[in-house]
């Protein structure tokens, strides 16, 4: 070290102005060295921040974020029972009703309240429905929900409340600050944490789900009330839901969604429901309910506690219903301010025709697929002797209007928008094809011989090749920019 | 971060504690100053057990009123008088919180052999955070009165600052009361903070923390596999993890002594230097010239040299380097490791002494041309390898832990797993060595700045321009910021040198 005292060139005979001048100067110098580090961090900040990686980056803050000031009526609060089981874009198809769900996995009493106070920032509902399902515990059993609701709230002094209110003390300068617990995902980083994921931008809070599985009848959930006692946090978390919407001006309506109750959890919603009466808030408790809105245990769940798109579309359209039954609603269909329900429905129809295609294997019914083109692109491939072959791939293929001549030459092809463009002939060492699919996808075409040249399809460094098939048929989602199904025959 | 209020260099209370109590050090007046760094310091100190402040306070009040006594002493004898009365009864403290357990099991370990009861030790004692640097500092200020060095403070507040300075409180550098105090004593007449100190101290907190942090806690967690499962370990794990820990040991040590030095220097006050570029030395001594330099220097100069240095003929002087090496394994620490990896650098020395003849004679007869590059990274490597040796007593839990890595090393030969990347598998996966060489080849390259330039880190960056002082400035918060280990799933965030 230089031991040396480092000189001080400040008061090396300057006159007073001069001094003032250089104070100044240095002033500038250090608030601006902060103001850019400040940008760079955030810059850094935004890349690391914690997004739902397991939940395809989906993101109902973020989806509140996007949203204008006072366009939701309706918004719906609870965990991923909520974001399965309440399909806005049911609402809005039905009624015009301009609903949201602000539901975040394994969402706790402190974040359901904070969550709904941030919404009640930019938002001004009309009614909000609160699941009474957060009643039946304190706390999360895994480390990635508590994550997903606290580290999810923009900051603000309701993001640090929600800190204070939840995690222990000695944790409390890591939840608040963040870094602590998010510096780590530099070693996960994906696409999505550069890029915006696009669908945030307009997805409603949902997230509904596909497939089915059969739930026991949840036999606790009938008969009269027994109301169990509440625990002095579910109380002061009623308490305090109850004056926020008391202050606020909005319509509290507490509602269970449907779930396989045990009997201790069902006395606790029947607490709520006793709460509610002598509050006058509205209850629905939808276990309770089932028979009027029609489930069928076999084939409306995805699991225990959560409905799939067949319960979810039941249960929706019953609260679709209901809304327009007791509330005064406006129908904002063909408002152009409203574009995000529109795009939302869009975006829930190709999620749709994506577990549909996902279930397709004939090629002929692939092809009827394809052919509407509107939000897909696909790529096929003829390689080899496919036409020595026994499969008679012409017949299919020529629905997407692919010509005779053409097609016994085999190549490579792009059907999109209706249109059938063949963009390569399989020529060994010829110019490769490519086009830029997204902002983040590039589509590479070539021919380094027949089959089985992973070279032979990427996008990006990822291989679409024929696996040792004649044909190959790659679709992508040019809504969603991303590949959603590959047949080989 | 654990605990919610420990001062840890690298935990968010002293991100908070630092700004302000710099600030307002900056504002106050000019009078006012020492008495706010001592009550900061006091704070800081009590964050990690309030109780601890009755042993420093007795400390200070110990060394303050011995100084006095010693510096009015009318006779030599007097004054000699007082200065051991300083003197037992602070090492006696340290005695009793840090070496009595130790003191009592090896007694015990006596009488079992000669069939006597054990001793039951009827104290549950703690070490005090810091105590093995303030009871030296404190204690080298007694021995710098009697010596007539400096003159005893008279001012009991300015004094207690010198023993509880906040920024080498804990784990050094171990100040001598003829650069300290003599600082603390100008701050009431004059300012020692300016921009460019405030910018270099700045610079040497931001790469100390990234020592520390980035460096020295990743690799950490290679070395504790590979020591705590030594049994699987082959010759590249064992070699591997002997050279990892010398990083994680300088990274460490070196760094917090970055954060220590630059935090005082953007106050003003210059602390000494405590690390040069140790695996830089060309010999042993030259290493312990490089090496916790305030602590070598310490022992130099109060134990070393009133032993009788090397004035007192050859045989002598191997008794005292010996005597002070086994002094110096045992400051680190109550146990028989640690004396050992003393008494294996004071066989270094006096080998290397005895064998000096040799030397020369082989240099002669092969024709070696000393002031070569390759003679110069030949001696380097020599003296690293018998250094990363020595530290693995220094690492391992017990002696018989040590020679049991030892002998895995040299049992034990799989080369391949070099090649086969089973290596990746004791902690650090591919993208953590990277990120792990990454930051090395920084470390190498601000160790050449400092090798060449006689600078550290933040002086060189003061010498920058502004655009290139930003950058480096910022990419270091964002190394830290990103690739840093700590928060809420990482517990391994004390400095090595704060059990010392």
């Amino acid at each position: 070290m230089d031991t040396k005292p480092v000189e001080n060139i400040e008061n090396m005979g300057t006159a007073p102005g001069k001094k003032t001048a250089g104070r100044i100067r240095k002033l500038i110098a250090i608030i601006a060295f902060f103001a850019v580090t400040f940008l760079c961090v955030s810059a850094v900040y935004r890349v690391l921040s914690w997004k739902d990686t397991t939940g395809d980056y989906i993101s109902s803050v973020k989806q509140l974020e996007a949203t204008d000031k006072d366009l939701i009526d309706v918004a719906f609060v609870g965990s991923s029972h909520c974001y399965c089981g309440i399909g806005p874009n049911f609402l809005w198809e039905q009624k015009g009703i301009s609903g949201f769900d602000m539901a975040i996995s394994g969402m706790d009493k402190d974040s359901a309240y904070y969550n709904l106070r941030n919404l009640l920032k930019t938002q001004s509902p009309k009614v909000v429905f609160v699941d009474m399902f957060e009643l039946t515990y304190d706390e999360h059993a895994v480390d990635g929900n508590i994550y997903r609701n606290i580290l999810s709230l923009p900051f603000s002094a309701d993001s640090v409340r929600l800190v204070m209110d939840y995690a222990e003390k000695d944790k409390w300068a890591d939840y608040i600050a963040r870094f602590p617990i998010i510096h780590t995902r530099y070693r996960e980083l994906k696409k999505y944490d550069f890029y915006p994921f696009k669908p945030n931008n307009y997805i409603r809070g949902e997230s509904l789900t596909y497939g089915a599985a059969p739930v026991p009848y949840p036999e606790y959930a009938g008969g009269e009330i027994v109301p169990g006692e509440l625990s002095e946090k579910n109380m002061l978390w009623l308490e305090r839901l109850y004056e926020l919407s008391e202050k606020e001006g909005f319509e509290l309506v507490f509602m269970v969604l449907p779930f396989t109750s045990k009997a201790e959890d069902q006395r606790l919603m029947d607490a709520a429901a006793v709460y509610a009466s002598e509050r006058g808030i509205r209850m629905l408790d939808f276990n309770r309910m089932r028979d009027e809105i029609g489930f069928d245990y076999a084939t409306d769940f995805v699991d225990y506690t959560h409905l799939n798109m067949s319960g979810a579309e039941k249960l929706s359209t019953y609260i679709a219903d209901y809304l327009d039954e007791n509330f005064d609603l406006p129908d904002h269909r063909g408002d152009p301010k409203y574009r995000q329900w529109e795009e939302d429905v869009k975006y829930n129809r190709i999620l749709d025709y994506e577990f549909r295609i996902n279930n397709t294997w004939a090629l002929d019914d692939i092809v009827d697929l394809i052919k509407p083109g509107n939000v897909t692109l696909a790529i096929i491939s003829l390689e080899g002797n496919f036409t020595g072959a026994d499969t008679d791939y012409y017949a299919a293929l020529s629905k997407l209007g692919m010509e005779r001549e053409d097609y016994e030459k085999g190549g490579k092809w792009i059907y999109e928008n209706g249109k059938l463009e063949k963009v390569y002939e399989n020529v060994l060492g010829a110019e490769p094809y490519i086009r830029e699919l997204s902002e983040t996808d590039t589509l590479q075409i070539r021919y380094e011989g027949d089959y089985n040249f992973p070279d032979n399809i990427t996008i990006n460094r990822e291989y679409y090749h024929n696996h040792g098939a004649y044909l190959g048929i790659t679709i992508y989602n040019t809504a969603l920019d991303r590949v959603i199904c590959m047949r080989n025959y | 971060m654990g605990a919610a209020l420990k001062m840890l260099f690298n935990s968010i209370p002293f991100l908070l504690f630092f700004p302000i109590v710099a600030c307002l050090y900056l504002v106050l007046p000019k009078k006012a100053n020492y008495v706010w760094l001592l009550l900061a310091s006091y704070y800081f100190y009590m964050s990690w057990n309030p109780k601890y402040v009755v042993l420093i306070l007795f400390t200070t009040v110990v060394t303050y009123v011995t100084g006095l006594l010693i510096g009015s002493g009318k006779t030599s004898g007097n004054r000699r008088l007082w200065m051991i009365v300083g003197l037992v009864l602070n090492f006696g403290l340290l005695f009793f919180f840090k070496y009595f357990d130790f003191f009592l099991k090896n007694i015990n370990r006596v009488l079992s052999l000669a069939k006597i009861t054990a001793i039951d030790n009827p104290f549950d004692i703690l070490l005090p955070v810091g105590i093995s640097f303030y009871t030296f500092q404190a204690v080298g200020y007694c021995i710098d009165v009697y010596r007539g060095d400096i003159k005893a403070e008279k001012n009991f507040i300015k004094y207690a600052l010198f023993v509880s300075f906040f920024p080498q409180l804990v784990a050094g550098p171990i100040e001598r009361s003829k650069n300290l105090l003599v600082q603390i004593d100008r701050m009431g007449r004059e300012r020692l903070w300016n921009r460019d100190k405030a910018v270099s101290g700045f610079g040497m907190m931001l790469w100390g923390l990234f020592m520390k942090m980035v460096i020295a806690d990743r690799v950490s967690i290679f070395v504790d596999n590979v020591f705590s499962m030594a049994y699987t370990a082959g010759t590249v794990e064992t070699v591997l993890g002997a050279m990892a820990f010398s990083l994680q040991i300088y990274a460490d040590f070196a760094g917090y002594s970055a954060v220590a030095i630059g935090a005082a220097r953007v106050m003003g006050f210059d602390l000494m230097e405590n690390f040069n570029t140790p695996y830089f030395a060309t010999s042993i001594p030259d290493f312990w010239h490089r090496w916790h330099i305030s602590l070598s220097t310490w022992f130099r100069d109060y134990v070393y040299i009133p032993l009788g240095g090397n004035r007192k003929g050859r045989a002598r002087k191997y008794l005292n380097i010996m005597v002070t090496f086994l002094v110096s394994g045992l400051w680190h620490g109550a146990a028989w490791s640690y004396v050992v990896w003393g008494g294996i650098h004071g066989i270094y020395q006096v080998t290397g002494d005895l064998l000096k003849p040799v030397k020369t004679k082989l240099v002669s007869v092969l024709h070696l041309k000393k002031d070569s590059f390759g003679h110069k990274a030949g001696q380097i490597f020599v003296t690293y390898i018998l250094v990363v040796f020595a530290w693995i007593f220094f690492r391992a839990d017990s002696l018989g832990d040590a020679f049991f890595y030892i002998r895995r090393m040299f049992t034990h030969p799989n080369f391949w797993t070099l090649f086969d990347e089973s290596i990746y598998t004791w902690g650090l996966d591919r993208r953590e060595a990277g990120v792990l060489f990454a930051a090395i080849l920084a470390l190498v390259l601000v160790s050449v700045v400092r090798y060449k330039k006689g600078i550290d880190i933040g002086s060189f960056l003061l010498k920058q321009d502004l655009w290139f002082r930003w950058v480096i400035f910022i990419v270091l918060i964002i190394a830290i910021i990103v690739f840093g280990e700590y928060g809420i799933d990482f517990d391994s965030n004390k400095f090595i040198y704060f059990d010392f």
